[in-house]
């Protein structure tokens, strides 16, 4: 329950704090450079090799369980924080002309990324389905590579920010004389932003006890089944079309979107440093949702204030939003 | 939506990186608005016309399609 607390707050800081506009400063975007080299090799080797450096870790406590270990190497931790934050350098640092057409590409390929992160989780559900099936042998080693033990959780971490970082850098250099301007695809209102809130507001509801449960079952089996689809069905509610959609309503949608990747990071960064073992392993499980959710939480709260305002005032035909 | 900018250029005898400069955006945003694939924000329309010392409507106009 402390775990649920304090992501709620988290995401009441970001609503409240994040400026969209937030950017961080041009210079950090070389040095971003120069910390995701020795973070992916460090990643790599830990992950693929179990590598870990001698010495680099702590007696926590003298006895551990599996969520608190008494000793904890921060191998791992270190390779995710240099891989986040210089990703997070590049992916953020102010360019050197910045204007509002810039911004709109920035905001535009920040969409169009988190889209394509779970087209790619598509492809890997697909192809680990396929391989508990079929257990062809040559295949099945390749697949079990790319697949296995989750690893598209751990692909997750990332590959939001490094699509985002390639678009974003097509959008801007594919011309040298001008940007590329692409319209935002988003679903038509009927019948996709009705299925996704149908469905996505009670399978997201049904899905706490179940976190709670695995927790007390000190594995992520359960809550797996269910966390596999809610992503997709959250994701049809995000990528819909609102009933009345206009420029402005597009615009906070834009917004949201990069909250809610801020967002994402944050927690994750936090947990990476706060939560070891099982519970690192369930906020692994937890980030497949994140950014669907803080976007879902922060472009309603936006939404709803704007009709707020609006019967406050629109049904007057003096303007009394001036006075 | 169209726009003259193209020719309004050519009339103050500017390039696009001067009319950049001026409104403090970048010399590709300018050229990605004279081929009319973007639409920029009133508060830049407004002070591309400043520039040019010209009412917005003369510099941008609605097409039928919009």
């Amino acid at each position: 329950m402390i775990f649920v607390k304090f992501i709620l707050l988290l995401v009441y800081q970001t609503l409240h704090v994040m400026k969209s506009k937030f950017l961080l400063p041009n210079y950090l975007r070389p040095i971003g450079w120069m910390l995701i080299i020795p973070g992916f090799i460090l990643g790599y080797l830990n992950v693929f090799q179990s590598y870990e450096i001698a010495g680099f870790g702590l007696q926590l406590r003298e006895k551990g369980t599996l969520f608190t270990p008494a000793f904890e190497n921060f191998t791992n931790e270190l390779a995710l924080t240099l891989v986040i934050a210089g990703l997070l350098f590049i992916a953020f640092a102010r360019l050197k002309r910045e204007d509002e057409l810039t911004a709109n590409l920035r905001l535009n390929a920040l969409y169009w990324a988190v889209l394509v992160n779970y087209a790619l989780y598509g492809v890997f559900l697909l192809l680990a389905i396929f391989n508990d099936i079929a257990k062809t042998n040559e295949l099945f080693n390749v697949i079990d590579w790319l697949t296995g033990n989750l690893k598209f959780m751990i692909y997750n971490l990332f590959m939001p920010l490094v699509l985002f970082i390639a678009r974003f850098n097509y959008l801007l250099h594919k011309s040298k004389t001008e940007y590329q301007v692409k319209p935002l695809r988003v679903l038509p209102y009927k019948p996709y932003n009705i299925i996704g809130k149908v469905l996505g507001i009670p399978l997201a509801i049904l899905s706490i006890p179940l976190l709670v449960e695995s927790l007390g079952n000190y594995l992520g089996i359960n809550i797996d089944r269910v966390f596999y689809v809610l992503p997709f069905i959250m994701l049809v509610w995000v990528y819909s079309r609102e009933k009345h959609e206009d420029e402005y309503i597009n615009h906070i949608r834009l917004e949201a979107m990069q909250v809610a990747v801020y967002g994402n990071y944050i927690i994750l960064l936090l947990s990476n440093w706060f939560l070891f073992n099982i519970a690192f392993l369930l906020t692994l499980i937890f980030n497949l949702v994140t950014i669907p959710l803080i976007f879902i939480i922060v472009f309603r709260y936006r939404l709803y204030k704007l009709n707020k305002q609006e019967s406050k005032f629109g049904t007057s035909n003096l303007n009394l939003g001036i006075l | 939506m169209k726009n003259t900018l193209r020719v309004e250029r050519a009339i103050k005898d500017m390039t696009q990186a001067d009319l950049a400069e001026q409104i403090g955006v970048s010399r590709q945003t300018i050229n990605t608005i004279e081929s009319n694939k973007y639409v920029p924000s009133t508060v830049l329309a407004l002070k591309i016309a400043r520039v040019f010392e010209k009412p917005v409507e003369e510099i941008f106009s609605l097409e039928d399609s919009d």
